[in-house]
């Protein structure tokens, strides 16, 4: 690691995902009658998130070096046990799911949380999933948030009921259930070849991996990014997410919004961390593929906007 | 050994994937489970396969590490199959509701030639 980083550890790091999940159990104590109850509990623990995303971003912002916090979880030592690591992005984007979900929380408020259970609980979970990715730097530890947040969508996307979205749903569940056995499948290769699942490991043996153990490490690679452009939905792996999001409740759908943009995040960090310009023999692997599908994106969602036809699914393209 | 668990979990993972393509909701949700299996075995073999080695190893001085099973593999794939398990019946609940408000078990929520 460059020696201008800074390794500070602090327990504040560990707070963006402990918030919502102790919110959200909270609430299961408590009947759906009660939903200004919940309401009110909600809307405490986003305001007590902002506050923490907006110090977090002030630690961060740091003069000149790269601040980077490390928290250990558990205390095991670094490549052992798993950790949460707060950088520049990592911070960004927990601040970018706060200012998402006040406004998503405060619409839901005007009706959407009385028309199914639990709408509140799945909500936090699902920030704290969400979080969660954002902060970790271990590979497996990002599919169990991974699946924390996918789990609370599943709930969410089915809020409200209704033929269309069960329908959708079941589309929804079953496409994400497959990209996370790739995930496994990537991150199993990745603890194969590399020998670790520590991020910040795997980008330090990178560069001393040679002949099969490379190409087996690339395939690892091809696995994860599979999994990750399909939860991304960058085309072509991205039919299923009109359909879902044009189907799910409004303030369901405004908040998967940042869901798509988790898969894209985790690309960007593998992406730079393991193939980029130190990476040897490996350095920029993935990279056409990576531009083009971008573009192809970005040509069908505009194609899309000009061409739907109704307000939701217009709304659907544009994510 | 080496053989018979690549074979094993081919096998598992190529039933599944041909099970997920196939249009009923039944079919859909064991090919998940095949696939999960398929996972799995897979995880475990990635921490190399050792017979009659234990994962846990003694506490303080030198061990051999060649004598003992690489646990996090073990670890790994228990939390994966708790996950696996716990999205299963999920999917197995929302496979139900739909049965139930669509009135047909097709993926599509109705049938191709209607």
């Amino acid at each position: 690691m460059m020696p201008e980083e800074i390794y500070v550890p602090t327990h504040l790091l560990v707070a963006p995902v402990l918030i919502p999940l102790v919110a959200g159990a909270l609430m299961l104590f408590y009947h759906d009658r009660y939903r200004q109850l919940k309401l009110g509990l909600g809307t405490a623990a986003l305001l007590a998130l902002l506050v923490v995303s907006i110090e977090m971003i002030s630690r961060v912002k740091g003069d000149g070096g790269t601040f980077v916090g490390t928290y250990l979880m558990g205390n095991w030592p670094v490549p052992v046990g798993i950790v949460l690591v707060l950088d520049r992005l990592s911070a960004m984007m927990v601040m970018l799911t706060t200012l998402l979900a006040i406004p998503a929380l405060i619409y839901a408020a005007a009706g959407w949380q009385g028309k199914g259970q639990h709408f509140h609980s799945l909500f936090q979970f699902l920030l704290a999933g969400v979080n969660g990715a954002f902060l970790t730097g271990d590979l497996f530890n990002l599919f169990v948030f991974f699946e924390v947040m996918l789990a609370a969508s599943y709930g969410l996307m089915l809020h409200g009921s209704g033929v269309e979205r069960i329908r959708h749903g079941m589309h929804y569940i079953a496409i994400n259930l497959a990209a996370s056995l790739l995930f496994l499948l990537g991150a199993a290769l990745v603890y194969g070849t590399a020998g670790t699942l520590n991020m910040a490991d795997i980008s330090r043996v990178v560069p001393l991996l040679e002949g099969p153990q490379r190409a087996l490490f690339h395939a690892a690679a091809c696995f994860l990014g599979l999994a990750f452009l399909i939860k991304a939905a960058t085309w072509p792996l991205c039919f299923w997410l009109p359909g879902t999001y044009a189907a799910a409740s409004p303030p369901a759908a405004a908040t998967f919004a940042i869901m798509t943009k988790v898969g894209l995040y985790v690309i960007l960090r593998l992406m730079v961390l393991t193939f980029g310009v130190d990476a040897g023999a490996s350095a920029g692997f993935g990279a056409p593929v990576l531009i083009l599908g971008g573009l192809a994106t970005m040509a069908y969602g505009t194609f899309g906007i000009l061409g739907a036809t109704g307000f939701r699914p217009r709304a659907a393209m544009s994510r | 050994m080496e053989l018979i668990l690549s074979i094993a979990i081919g096998v598992l993972v190529g039933s599944g994937v041909w099970l997920i393509l196939r249009p009923r909701t039944f079919q859909l949700i064991i090919g998940l489970c095949l696939l999960a299996y398929g996972v799995n075995l897979f995880i475990f073999a990635m921490g190399r396969l050792y017979v009659g080695a234990a994962p846990i190893m003694p506490k303080g001085g030198f061990v051999d590490p060649n004598a003992y099973a690489d646990p996090l593999p073990q670890a790994l794939v228990l939390t994966a199959i708790v996950i696996s398990f716990a999205t299963t019946a999920l999917f197995l609940v929302v496979m139900i509701a739909s049965r139930g408000v669509t009135g047909t078990d097709h993926v599509d929520g109705k049938e191709r030639d209607k």
